[in-house]
């Protein structure tokens, strides 16, 4: 009764529309592992992201049913990217969930909207929900997850956590990689492809640090998300560092976010060490830049 | 069995490490009056050979016979060697300069590098095909026509790039039309070689060298056309670098300057081999080397990024 309290007070699902909440046996779609391993193609074949871009990096999309890690340090577009898929995912006629444990609906309303989304029409359509709750609420719920409902209200096809770094406040790092597995096992067996935000601890260095709570091998996707320091200027980079059963881009693409959302753009060829966040060019764009230099722009720096 | 956090709330793991701005040490403001920005010194060194050639070509203009009378030992010309001098002092040059040039426009989108790297691939490309098709047996007219059309080609590009440089009316390019316009600049001007080379072995052109006779007029007036160009590029690109203190531009001005004189000095050559022709075209290698040089202070000075 207690836990049921507490549940009540600080899970909150945002527009629940009790009367259409659906059983497993009122399905009206393949749901879970059938839908998995049903063999057809048709629009779950693979899982796109709406980001051309991007979706030409994954050779198409994710693969359905898979568990994305979206890892990257404060300020990189984590929340922007994962809402954006959703968005798109609504779009492609998926309804999605977005689970936070750290910012309120109406912060989230307000800057989905700068982007042009209406997280709350979408809402009102039944294509999306948004759910603000606690870690330790989810962890309490065991197998019993929480997020059943909503998945069977909407009939979820994706789902975002923002973000798994949160639960690291609520168990041990052992635990940690039990619970994540649990949830990821848990949304994998209802067929709802997922993508897990994590949070890389710096913002700059060597390391995206995705593999320090060992969560990189309980993933079949990791997409990281990178700030570079490229002649003073704080650039962003993305590169799929892992897709599991599936060839991918290897190359690390600048993005923006722009007013529409994420925008990928191309490759940093011309530039070594980006994995370090201060990368340098190689020695021979660096020689060709110093040419144009002298022969193109001094003029009109001097004039 | 899951842990539950007890006592104060404790911080996130997550951005805990982001560094301190270092206040100290090598990081500190320079007090006011304290940074001076190092002079510019170019290596006159460079600057020596110029009236050197240019005194040396006078001494052998006034000491030489006129071609008819030009003895043979007077001539030292073997086989294959300078076919193989201007492959390595100019041609491979050049082409190094036809490649920085050509990813330095692709990076940049600036036509005067593309000009510039079309100058040096036209350069390049003739003169690697001229020298050695000179040695073929009744080649010789053939080949001093494709080096000498190539080099006037060169130095009208050399005016067209040193001119829009010293306007700073380069035009840029959107990256987009970059790759395509480069591969019709650069297919473009081994097109023309080609061209003049099959025109030049057909003697669809009117001569330019006739052994034991001369030079013929035409020649003249594209070597001296050549070497009038040169000197005008090498001036433009002579101011533009000691108003901007860049010894890539400073290098490759010389280097214009040394073609100039090279081109010169084979304007009053008797004959292929005479001590002209060398002193134009040790000028000319000597160019190449200095061509070379801009390039290695293009790898040696990084500037900052064109913004």
């Amino acid at each position: 009764m207690e836990t049921a309290l507490r549940r009540e007070s600080h899970f909150k699902t945002v527009r629940v529309s009790e009367q259409k909440v659906t059983t497993p046996g009122e399905k009206t779609r393949t749901h879970g592992f059938d839908q998995l391993f049903s063999g057809d193609p048709g629009e779950g074949f693979r899982v796109k992201t709406g980001i051309v871009e991007l979706d030409e990096m994954l050779r198409g999309g994710f693969m359905p049913g898979d568990a994305v890690m979206l890892s990257g340090s404060a300020g990189t577009g984590k929340t922007t990217l994962a809402i954006q898929y959703l968005v798109n995912g609504v779009k492609l006629g998926e309804p999605g969930i977005y689970v936070t444990f750290e910012e309120l609906p109406d912060q989230i309303y307000r800057d989905a909207k700068n982007f042009g989304w209406d997280l709350q029409r979408m809402e009102e359509e039944d294509k999306f929900r948004l759910v603000c709750t606690s870690p330790n609420l989810m962890l309490e719920a065991g197998d019993d997850s929480l997020l059943d409902d909503v998945i069977r209200e909407v009939q979820s096809r994706r789902l975002v956590i923002d973000s798994l770094s949160h639960l690291e406040m609520f168990v041990t790092k052992d635990a940690m990689r039990t619970e994540a597995y649990r949830l990821v096992r848990h949304l994998k067996t209802r067929g709802v492809s997922s993508m897990l935000l994590w949070e890389s601890p710096q913002i700059s260095g060597a390391a995206f640090n995705v593999a320090d709570a060992g969560l990189s091998f309980l993933v079949d996707c990791i997409v990281a998300l990178k700030p570079v320091e490229i002649e003073s200027s704080l650039r962003r980079a993305l590169v799929i560092l892992k897709m599991r059963g599936s060839d991918h881009d290897k190359r690390l693409r600048e993005y923006e976010i722009t007013p529409h959302g994420v925008l990928v753009s191309k490759p940093f060829s011309q530039y070594e060490g980006l994995m370090s966040g201060s990368p340098t060019r190689s020695m021979t764009d660096e020689a060709a830049n110093s040419w144009a230099f002298a022969f193109a722009k001094n003029k009109q720096k001097h004039s | 069995m899951k842990q539950r956090i007890v006592g104060p709330l404790l911080l996130p793991k997550t951005n805990r490490n982001i560094p301190e701005p270092d206040i100290t040490g090598s990081g500190r403001l320079p007090a006011p009056g304290e940074h001076k920005p190092p002079g510019w010194r170019p290596s006159l060194l460079g600057t020596i050979p110029l009236p050197l050639f240019i005194g040396l070509i006078a001494i052998f203009d006034l000491i030489l016979p006129p071609p008819s009378q030009l003895g043979s030992g007077l001539r030292f010309e073997p086989a294959y060697l300078n076919a193989i001098l201007y492959t390595v002092f100019v041609s491979i040059t050049s082409f190094f300069v036809a490649y920085i040039s050509l990813k330095s426009y692709l990076q940049t989108g600036f036509t005067v590098l593309l000009v510039l790297g079309s100058a040096s691939l036209a350069l390049g490309s003739t003169s690697i095909l001229g020298t050695w098709l000179a040695n073929l047996p009744g080649q010789l007219n053939a080949g001093i026509t494709i080096v000498n059309t190539g080099g006037l080609c060169a130095s009208i590009f050399h005016l067209a790039g040193g001119s829009t440089t010293s306007t700073g009316t380069s035009i840029e390019n959107a990256p987009r039309v970059r790759k395509p316009l480069s591969i019709a600049a650069y297919v473009g001007v081994l097109s023309f070689t080609t061209l003049l080379t099959i025109a030049s072995l057909d003697g669809i052109i009117p001569l330019f060298f006739v052994l034991g006779v001369g030079q013929t007029p035409l020649r003249m007036a594209v070597l001296g056309s050549s070497a009038a160009l040169f000197a005008v590029s090498s001036v433009l690109f002579a101011r533009l670098c000691f108003s901007s203190k860049s010894d890539t531009l400073y290098w490759y001005s010389l280097a214009l300057g040394m073609t100039s004189i090279g081109t010169l000095a084979i304007f009053f050559g008797r004959a292929p081999g005479d001590p002209i022709s060398w002193t134009g075209r040790t000028a000319q290698f000597l160019g190449g080397i200095y061509f070379l040089q801009a390039v290695l202070t293009a790898f040696r000075r990084p500037h900052p990024t064109p913004s």
